[in-house]
């Protein structure tokens, strides 16, 4: 008892008040919640025979993401719910310079997307690829995560 | 001592549990995409003209058949369902049974073969089982077999439609 008493007691409160204090100074973030799609995917129908074209893109700013940080942030993304046949890309247009197109996955960990330092907001653009008639008619509602993360 | 432990372990607690309920370094957007439904069907070409030639004595004449044109259609569908191909014949020729096949390749549907247009203003199935795909260039080939002996004549050209339709 004695021994619980001060090793192990003591040890979970370090980890607890620890844990508690990185969570306290940890990076928040908020996102636009949601996104229409400004292409209607078919409109207009491609000619008989043909394929729909391979890429669609969003607005260049369709989600702003506002992140509030003391220090420097890394930023993960991760998406689900996506058609299994579509292909999503994001890339960051502000704050300049723009950056390249990143596929994202729907796999766990999510995956570094960008990083920063300080108070910043970010706004992305998307890009879907793999489009095809293969997709069955119908309307989506897919999500994209975000998740910041002191560096 | 025990009471300043007691305090301790309580309010870590409770401020690790207060941190793990505001989770705010997490956001998330949804995203709306609407695919609409498609349903698009076209021949190209126009078949030449079926000529029946004499036959040796005592025989009809022999099959004649024209493959010139072709169809392209672009489907998709929800989950489950799925289209076909059908053609409907204005009128008949006399003396004479039309017949057409429509190929489709893998994945494109299922094509019935030779169907024959055995009354007028009938549709008849010439693809199933269409599901989501395109294909550009499936042949059309008609066919003119002579049933019996009709006095010469020169038909004027009679209209076969084509319709990409549910398949129900």
């Amino acid at each position: 008892m004695k021994r619980i008493v001060r090793y192990i007691i003591p040890a979970l409160l370090v980890s607890f008040v620890c844990g508690a204090g990185i969570c306290w100074a940890t990076s928040s973030i908020t996102a636009t919640p949601n996104y229409s799609w400004p292409e209607i995917i078919g409109d207009p129908p491609p000619a008989a025979g043909s394929n729909l074209p391979n890429t669609s893109e969003s607005d260049s700013a369709a989600v702003t993401i506002n992140i509030t940080a003391s220090g420097n942030w890394g930023l993960k993304v991760e998406k689900s719910n996506w058609p299994s046949s579509l292909h999503l890309s994001i890339k960051k247009t502000s704050p300049t310079p723009v950056g390249d197109y990143q596929e994202v996955t729907d796999s766990y960990p999510a995956e570094d997307f960008i990083s920063g330092s300080g108070d910043t907001t970010v706004t992305v653009q998307f890009k879907l690829t793999n489009v095809s008639i293969q997709v069955p008619p119908g309307t989506y509602n897919p999500t994209v995560t975000f998740w910041v993360y002191d560096k | 001592m025990k009471i300043l432990i007691k305090i301790l372990i309580s309010v870590a607690l409770v401020a690790g549990l207060a941190t793990l309920a505001t989770a705010d370094n997490v956001a998330t957007s949804t995203v709306t995409i609407t695919f609409l439904e498609i349903a698009e069907l076209e021949t190209t070409g126009t078949p030449g003209t079926l000529t029946i030639t004499a036959p040796t004595a005592g025989a009809l004449p022999a099959v004649q058949t024209e493959a010139t044109t072709t169809m392209a259609w672009t489907s998709n569908v929800d989950s489950g369902k799925t289209r076909k191909i059908t053609g409907s014949l204005a009128s008949l020729f006399s003396g004479i049974t039309l017949s057409a096949t429509v190929t489709a390749g893998s994945g494109k549907g299922t094509s019935a073969g030779e169907v024959p247009f055995t009354a007028a203003a009938t549709a008849y199935d010439f693809v199933t089982a269409i599901g989501n795909c395109n294909t550009p260039s499936e042949t059309i080939t008609f066919k003119a077999t002579v049933t019996s002996m009709v006095a010469p004549y020169t038909d004027t050209a009679k209209v076969v439609t084509w319709t990409l339709t549910d398949d129900v």
